[in-house]
């Protein structure tokens, strides 16, 4: 039973970091995302989505940072969307 | 026993902290709903001005604005601390992007001469009326005039007089001309007149740059966009773009960089508007042909310019 006891609560601490490194992990992918919408000139074909995209970036940062990791995910999938948006139009061409 | 209390009460505690991640929320008090709905109005007010909304105008306050909102509606909803600060700085951030919407926009110019044509010895009169002008005048010695208003042209030949209007939304040129019609003579003689074939349409646009650059001006936008709308009147008509610089710098580099201005112009139509490359030609002339005096600053600016015309 202790051993069972010992091994409950390492669950919930791995399901504690796991659930602060999956934010982690989405943010640095959301940089990325940026990143590459930059490399793609979205900065000057999409501004606004580009803009959006770094926004909220800095929003979701400041969330995990107060430790509010539910919202920084939502902050960040706005980020990850605004960025896919601006890196379409600056492929597509469209302003 | 012992390690079924342990457990019992690791259970509780995951069970708190499950409801504390999905509740602990409040709802938006009135007024904060109030102020949030204010705040959206006045983006949504700066998305839909016209000619240029904010998403052209002011892309990045717009999209600092939005998140600030964003914000500020999701820490009202949380119950440990008022929201009211991130209102205050999501008000501001919106205030920012209506007044560089509003500074943004182009002006607006309507201009004519009536009449048209008249005999010589005869008058004409100038009027014009313009929205988002700070600065309007009237070449030919005509000089600096107000945003709206009349003047009386007499003539001596057919004579174009250029309207240069300034604001901050970038420059606009109309052009009314006056034709002057020799007197009539003093014996008329029945003489059929020839049909005059009906004139094509014709454009010739500005759009101007900062120094030493070939980007485009969000400025500019509106000004382009007429020529796109022209080819789309116009699709079998050809357009040729001419980049020019101001008289600064060697020759050699302006070359190049009026060349790269005319390009970049080519570029935007072909990428905007209806026009197929090869209805497009473009070329640079380097610091010919200047408009403006390259001694000032304005000069210079009128000079830092592509011209897009129909091609004969």
């Amino acid at each position: 039973m202790r051993r069972a006891s010992i091994v409950l609560c390492a669950m919930v601490l791995i399901a504690g970091l796991a659930a602060g490194c999956a934010t982690s992990n989405a943010i640095q992918s959301a940089q990325e995302q940026l990143q590459k919408a930059k490399g793609a000139g979205a900065d000057w074909s999409a501004p606004f989505e580009y803009y959006a995209a770094e926004a909220y970036l800095g929003k979701a940062v400041q969330q995990a940072e107060l430790g509010d990791t539910k919202q920084a995910n939502i902050f960040t999938k706005q980020s990850t969307d605004y960025s896919a948006k601006a890196l379409g139009m600056a492929k597509g061409g469209a302003k | 026993m012992r390690n079924r209390h342990l457990i019992l009460v690791l259970s509780i505690l995951l069970a708190t902290f499950l409801v504390a991640g999905c509740g602990g929320h409040r709802a938006l008090t009135k007024a904060e709903t109030d102020q949030s709905n204010a705040i959206s109005a006045k983006l949504a007010g700066a998305e839909g001005m016209t000619p240029k909304g904010a998403k052209v105008c002011a892309p990045k306050e717009l999209a600092a604005a939005m998140a600030n909102l964003d914000a500020a509606r999701h820490e009202a909803t949380e119950d440990w601390e008022t929201a009211q600060p991130y209102f205050v700085t999501a008000d501001k951030s919106a205030d920012v992007v209506v007044a560089k919407t509003k500074a943004c926009q182009p002006p607006i110019v309507k201009y004519s001469a009536a009449p048209e044509a008249i005999t010589k010895g005869e008058c004409s009169t100038l009027t014009w009326s313009s929205q988002n002008v700070q600065k309007a005048e009237i070449d030919q010695e005509v000089g600096a005039v107000a945003a709206s208003g009349s003047k009386q042209v007499c003539p001596t030949e057919t004579t174009s007089y250029i309207l240069t209007a300034t604001g901050t939304g970038g420059t606009v040129y109309e052009t009314a001309t006056v034709t002057v019609k020799a007197p009539p003579p003093k014996v008329v003689a029945p003489v059929v007149a020839p049909v005059a074939a009906p004139k094509a349409a014709t454009v010739t646009l500005r759009v101007n740059f900062d120094t030493n650059k070939y980007t485009i001006r969000p400025a500019d936008l509106a000004e382009l966009q007429k020529a796109i709308e022209f080819a789309k009147k116009n699709p079998n008509a050809k357009i040729h773009v001419v980049g020019y610089t101001d008289s600064t710098g060697s020759a050699k580099l302006n070359q190049k960089l009026s060349e790269n201005r005319a390009e970049a112009v080519k570029k935007y139509l072909v990428g905007e508007g209806p026009i197929a490359g090869e209805k497009i030609t473009s070329e640079g002339k380097g610091a010919a042909d200047p408009v403006g005096d390259n001694k000032t600053k304005e000069g210079k600016f009128l000079n830092r310019r592509v011209e897009i015309r129909e091609a004969k």
